[in-house]
């Protein structure tokens, strides 16, 4: 289950690795878009009403399952710890990036004092990656959420509605080549092979300061891949390998390159062990980002 | 420029890929049971 709709990142990435996810299984693979509550409906089905025999995954942005458990939100009905976890796709490229006829580097940004930062869903992925990278980098921002998806908040970014925001490479690069977009900072561990002359967060920042450290961590993981609880172990482990082998694929990496998709496997302990940490902050941190995530209104 | 992609890229990979232990298990029986199966995902 993707836990979007059709044309967005977690979907372009779905229809690019689910090919090659099915030829390592050995199995069809049919991609489903089940949208609703930032992949919470997704998410909800295969850990509450799909029976755990790997038929049955779902692919949402991690992050957002982590954050909707801190926050309470409502209509989650899983533990994100007790699902059976395949692996993580594609831990994210995404890009702090400006309106170019502002700013051209992220002291042009600092300097300005407010910058209007534009969001889709408010509380959602991009809004924690907007309050996490604003707290780290020192940026004062007013967010402009309500934008119905980020190809949105792209187009709202090119014709100078909002200053800056935060979004996967692959969506807002393409901007750059019509000089309207400046990418600012990369949160990958390398910069995007699109983006060779912007810095990544640890070059700018060389110690991330806690709790934003963490913070950090889980804003940069991808899309979790995870089963329903209770998957038999070789039956976990065999669709962790395929999906490692398809992520490994060199022929989906050509296409990858060709499309410009920075994409990459993580071990699903790895993954855990942060939504771990992130799950186990402190009661005062929770609540302090429940506050900073309840942000409401419309552009 | 393509040489560039390719090496950033495979840094990326060298960064993030870690190696794991799924090869320790005997995975044939679940191999088995996932071929010609249809996975919703």
């Amino acid at each position: 289950m993707i836990g979007s709709t059709p044309g967005g990142s977690v979907d372009g990435y779905s229809r690019l690795v689910g090919p090659y996810f099915a030829k390592h299984v050995g199995a069809k693979v049919i991609l489903q878009n089940r949208p609703g509550g930032g992949s919470v409906a997704a998410f909800n089905y295969v850990y509450s009403k799909a029976k755990p025999n790997g038929l049955s995954l779902a692919f949402p942005i991690g992050s957002t399952q982590v954050l909707s458990k801190i926050t309470g939100r409502a209509g989650v009905n899983y533990k994100v710890e007790d699902m059976s976890w395949i692996g993580v796709v594609a831990p994210t490229s995404n890009t702090l990036t400006a309106y170019k006829k502002r700013f051209k580097t992220i002291e042009d940004v600092k300097r300005a004092g407010r910058v209007r930062w534009g969001l889709t869903r408010p509380g959602g992925n991009s809004h924690f990656i907007g309050i996490t990278l604003s707290k780290v980098l020192g940026i004062d921002v007013q967010f402009v959420p309500g934008y119905s998806e980020s190809s949105s908040v792209r187009q709202a970014l090119l014709s100078g509605e909002v200053d800056v925001a935060a979004y996967p490479a692959t969506l807002f690069l393409s901007g750059t080549k019509e000089g309207l977009v400046m990418p600012l900072i990369t949160m990958g561990d390398n910069r995007h092979p699109a983006a060779p002359d912007t810095p990544t967060l640890q070059e700018v920042i060389k110690k991330i300061p806690s709790p934003f450290d963490t913070w950090i961590e889980i804003a940069r993981v991808g899309w979790f891949l995870v089963s329903s609880p209770g998957l038999s172990e070789d039956r976990r482990q065999f669709l962790s390998l395929a999906l490692k082998k398809a992520v490994h694929d060199p022929e989906m990496l050509k296409k990858a390159q060709k499309h410009q998709f920075l994409i990459g496997y993580l071990e699903p302990g790895k993954a855990k062990e942060i939504a771990r940490k992130m799950l186990e902050m402190p009661a005062s941190e929770k609540k302090e980002l429940r506050q900073l995530l309840k942000l409401q209104g419309k552009p | 420029m393509k040489q560039t992609l390719s090496a950033a890229i495979g840094l990326f990979f060298l960064a993030i890929t870690q190696v794991g232990s799924s090869q320790d298990m005997d995975l044939s029986k679940a191999r088995a049971y996932f071929k010609g199966k249809t996975i919703t995902g």
